[in-house]
């Protein structure tokens, strides 16, 4: 970068002292060439800040849903009391809605579910859907259904889900879906035609029979 | 270590996280997931991080990642289009109204592209992301005058290649 260069760059990005400014001025007025400089570098300056966008607003929850699902030391501060008071106004909104919705007692065997896998079950706790998380390294899109008036939560992905170390196989072919009960509700797995994680205060045969006549579309290629 | 801290310390940068992947990544959905991973890896490294570096240092992990991670995930078969609620959103963003807006905004991202490796990426951290040139430099490692430089140049090359691009539309 020339001389000029550099001294536009820092004139435009604010950094001259006072006294190189007003020199730099002054022999602005009289050259052509660092005039041109400095307008370009504005005007691409603005293009450039015309690209900044808001992160989309579902996606500061999904963040902040994985980071806690995250190993870590569990803190029940006043946010989870406001929580607690969030999730009952929804649940009194669905309620009265026609939908029966239970909400998830904390079971210990949640926090030792492989990520992708406690994902969903947040996910439903916190009626979370749709959208996509990466859990684990897995990108998992989630969506919800109602089964038997009840609200069910499901999460899809194109990599096998892995099953937690209390889950237990619902047959005995190899690929049969796997159960595992958080608190109140069942959570399952299948493999085919879809990786699927369904939790819903339902049987695990209820749901395992609903998911598997999904029909979720085909898989693409990215 | 409780996650309310590291929430608290780098939730405010999201938007310059997401704004810089959403240039890095080739879709809204991979930006998603580029900056998902970006705050998982944050996460497992904030101990000790000082709350005044943050932003420059989650601009780093989001570049690493999108230099690793994004590569693999490129390669696996998506979910169906139906799932993707990203791709959605961002098809739904673009109103009839904004249609000149949207052109405009395709053409500098289009000539973003097209700009020399060192000057896109120092105009998408100083530009679209926020970054400070000092902070910048942080995340390239290079002195600050070099991210001026590039700044610089690349900002005069994006004007040209918009302008051009004008020109020959215009023409």
């Amino acid at each position: 970068m020339g001389h000029d260069d550099l001294l536009a760059a820092s004139y435009v990005a604010g950094t001259l002292a006072a006294a190189e400014v007003e020199s730099f001025e002054a022999h602005l007025v009289q050259c052509d060439g660092c005039w041109a400089a400095v307008a370009q570098n504005r005007r691409g300056r603005a293009l450039g800040e015309s690209l900044h966008e808001p992160a989309p607003p579902d996606l500061r929850d999904r963040v902040r849903m994985q980071v806690e699902g995250l190993p870590s030391e569990r803190r029940f501060s006043a946010r989870h009391q406001r929580r607690g008071r969030a999730a009952f106004l929804v649940l009194l909104a669905l309620v009265a809605g026609g939908v029966l919705v239970v909400p998830i007692v904390r079971d210990p065997g949640a926090d030792r579910d492989p990520e992708a896998v406690a994902a969903v079950v947040r996910a439903a706790d916190r009626r979370l859907a749709p959208g996509s998380v990466m859990a684990g390294g897995q990108r998992v899109a989630l969506l919800q259904g109602v089964v038997d008036g009840r609200l069910v939560t499901v999460g899809r992905s194109d990599e096998p889900f892995p099953m937690p170390a209390d889950g237990h196989a619902m047959g005995d072919e190899p690929g049969s879906p796997w159960a595992a009960e958080r608190g109140t509700v069942n959570v399952v797995c299948l493999s085919k035609p879809y990786n699927l994680i369904v939790v819903g205060a339902l049987p695990a045969e209820r749901l395992v029979r609903w998911a598997a006549n999904l029909d979720l579309g085909p898989v693409v290629s990215r | 270590m409780t996650d309310e801290p590291f929430l608290e310390a780098t939730l405010p940068h999201l938007d310059a996280v997401w704004s810089i992947a959403r240039r890095m990544a080739s879709d809204a959905a991979g930006a998603e997931d580029l900056v998902q991973e970006t705050y998982a890896r944050a996460w497992r490294g904030f101990a000790g991080q000082g709350v005044g570096e943050v932003r420059a240092w989650l601009v780093a992990i989001c570049l690493n990642v999108c230099r690793s991670e994004l590569r693999r995930a490129m390669r696996l078969p998506r979910v169906a289009a139906d799932l993707d609620a990203a791709g959605d959103r961002a098809a739904g963003c673009d109103v009839a109204g904004a249609a000149i807006a949207a052109l405009e905004r395709d053409a500098v991202v289009r000539a973003l592209a097209d700009l020399p490796e060192h000057h896109r990426r120092a105009v998408v951290l100083v530009d679209v992301g926020g970054l400070t040139a000092r902070e910048a430099a942080e995340v390239e490692r290079v002195p600050r005058g070099t991210i001026l430089a590039r700044v610089h140049r690349g900002r005069r090359q994006l004007a040209a290649l918009v302008e051009r691009e004008g020109l020959h539309r215009g023409s």
